[in-house]
């Protein structure tokens, strides 16, 4: 995989739509993972996907190859939700009460309400952005700390610490919660 | 409550459901977005500097332009006033028979007409 996507990022630098179009279909589902996880929202997760592949296309010269593709991708993706986050911040309870709404939804039409899962994305999404990053990497998509500290652009202590921070607080409500009902 | 409790309750949380058809047309969509930016992103990267460039260079040119022509106007008008006195002086003693005045390195030359 690695491989084929050298090359199809050598065939976007040189200005192949078609290659990139590849790309993006390699990685389509994993971005949109990620967007959901740190937005809580399915439409706000489409914008910062189709954000993340035009960042990823205009900036894909200065992509070295350093790191694998994906890794590179997930960063782009990751700065564009906390840019997002911070851009919307007077929007952050309505999109938790709604991405809450979601779940809900989603749960009755299948018949087997799971209230577990909306207090875990309730609990997710009052996390401070950068620490619900570090959980959403870490937790969701099982990078390690060093690989988490490269996508977020910072420190493997930072890192562990917001993972740490992150926990004790998803742990407190989700036991909080568990012991009202 | 562990760790190992703690992600299994973050992982019951469900990612939204999308159609094939979804899959299929998002990097269309994205290419679409992509021609339709193109635009803005040269006139935010490139035309924009070059546009400013340009501004900058044409109001440099236009002072320029300015302070060099202004020279000679600018020295003639300070001959002029220098010798305003001179000027008034032969304008009284020939009210009607100087014809033109002239100024260089030398001082000030008159143009006589014989008659009126």
């Amino acid at each position: 995989m690695a491989d084929a996507d050298e090359d199809l990022v050598l065939q976007s630098k040189n200005g192949s739509i078609a290659a990139f179009e590849t790309l993006i279909r390699n990685h389509q589902t994993m971005i949109h993972a990620l967007t959901f996880r740190m937005t809580g929202s399915p439409a706000d997760a489409e914008d910062l996907a189709q954000e993340t592949f035009i960042r990823a296309y205009e900036q894909i010269n200065h992509f070295n190859g350093g790191a694998k593709f994906a890794t590179w991708l997930y960063s782009i993706a990751v700065h564009a939700c906390l840019n997002w986050r911070r851009n919307e911040a007077r929007r952050f309870q309505a999109q938790a009460d709604c991405a809450v709404e979601m779940l809900a939804r989603q749960t009755d039409a299948d018949n087997s309400p799971n209230e577990m899962a909306q207090q875990a994305q309730a609990a997710l999404m009052k996390l401070p952005a950068k620490q619900r990053a570090a959980i959403v990497l870490t937790i969701y998509d099982g990078l390690n700390h060093a690989e988490a500290a490269k996508v977020l652009r910072c420190s493997e202590t930072t890192v562990s610490w917001r993972v740490f921070t992150a926990k004790r607080k998803l742990k407190r409500r989700l036991a909080s919660i568990g012991k009202k009902q | 409550m562990n760790d190992f409790e703690l992600q299994s309750k973050l992982k019951t949380v469900p990612l939204p459901e999308r159609t094939e058809e979804y899959w299929e047309d998002f990097p269309a969509r994205v290419r679409v977005e992509l021609r339709r930016t193109a635009p803005r992103e040269d006139l935010t990267e490139h035309g924009l500097p070059q546009f400013a460039w340009r501004l900058g260079a044409s109001f440099a040119c236009l002072v320029i332009g300015l302070f060099v022509l202004g020279q000679p106007l600018k020295a003639a008008s300070n001959t002029i006033f220098k010798n305003e006195r001179t000027i008034r002086c032969q304008l009284a003693e020939l009210p009607h028979h100087l014809r033109v005045l002239m100024a260089d390195e030398h001082g000030l030359h008159y143009l006589v007409a014989e008659k009126q």
